[in-house]
């Protein structure tokens, strides 16, 4: 089953100031695996990886320009199980 | 008169965990503390902790804001049996309790409360508490050094409260279709543009 993709206001601010925190010429391949990454949690949001204060969170990795990218995305599925709501965009913290 | 800081912690868990004992109750405000610090980069309470008996804690502050909340009438403290051994245990009476958390400790409290509720007070010390960093270098008796694990959170890395505020803007139907956003950005950073 795959969800409908809905992105938080908050979260949506997050990932344009993740992109933009990249060179330009990085912007696009980042852009890029997000949709990717993302459309994959969509069709599959089971089993969670990673949890922020019980909150499942996908974390990724992506190559831009030979680069190294660890990005993640906190999210929820809807009560009625149609969308799952990206709640948070965030760089992987190095130490947690 | 409003409750002390420590007076509104332990009141807060004993919402969330109501029952629980001494031991187990320092141990949350202990682990409460130990994720604000990495999350926040301070405390919830204003406890400092030695490294006491049965692990982290601060007698005199804990028992002195035990003692408020019970002549404030806020909670109760009855002997029982915990864990197979003697003890006390607390619940908040029907009084509301007034605090002034931000959403950020609220969760960190709830989430704390919630996630430990159900463990042993030897579990929780064995395998959280004495795991945890300032327990691992700290010293029979002296001052657990808290500092060493205060983080603020380094700009666009994981932010709880940017955490929060997502889902609040979520609870109010402030949410788009991903693939509009991933359009948009397609725009301003197409390959084009290098």
């Amino acid at each position: 089953m795959s969800y409908a993709l809905v992105i938080a206001e908050g979260a949506a601010d997050d990932l344009l100031a993740l992109v933009e925190s990249l060179p330009s010429s990085r912007r696009a391949d980042a852009v890029a695996a997000v949709d990717h990454e993302l459309t994959r949690l969509s069709s599959n949001p089971l089993p969670k990886a990673r949890s922020y204060f019980g909150r499942p969170a996908h974390e990724f990795t992506f190559k831009a320009e030979g680069v190294t990218h660890h990005w993640g995305a906190t999210y929820r599925v809807s009560e009625d199980e149609t969308s799952l709501v990206i709640t948070h965009m965030y760089k992987v913290p190095r130490i947690l | 008169m409003p409750l002390s800081r420590n007076a509104q912690v332990l009141r807060y868990l004993l919402e969330i965990a109501p029952g629980v004992g001494h031991t187990l109750l320092a141990k949350f405000v202990y682990l409460a503390d130990l994720r604000a610090r990495q999350h926040l980069g301070r405390p919830i309470s204003a406890m400092q902790y030695r490294y006491d008996n049965h692990g982290p804690f601060d007698a005199v502050a804990f028992y002195t804001a035990r003692d408020e909340l019970i002549q404030a009438g806020l909670i109760t403290h009855e002997p029982a049996e915990i864990g197979g051994y003697a003890g006390f245990e607390m619940r908040p009476t029907e009084q509301p309790g007034q605090y002034d958390f931000t959403a950020a400790e609220a969760e960190i409290l709830t989430w704390v409360a919630k996630t430990y509720a159900s463990w042993t007070a030897t579990d929780l010390c064995t395998r959280v508490v004495y795991t945890s960093k300032p327990m691992q270098a700290a010293k029979p008796g002296a001052r657990l050094d808290m500092d060493q694990v205060n983080r603020e959170p380094q700009d666009r890395e994981f932010n709880l409260e940017r955490m929060l505020a997502g889902e609040k803007s979520a609870d109010e139907g402030r949410v788009r279709p991903l693939a509009d956003v991933l359009d948009e950005l397609r725009a301003r950073h197409s390959r084009r543009g290098r």
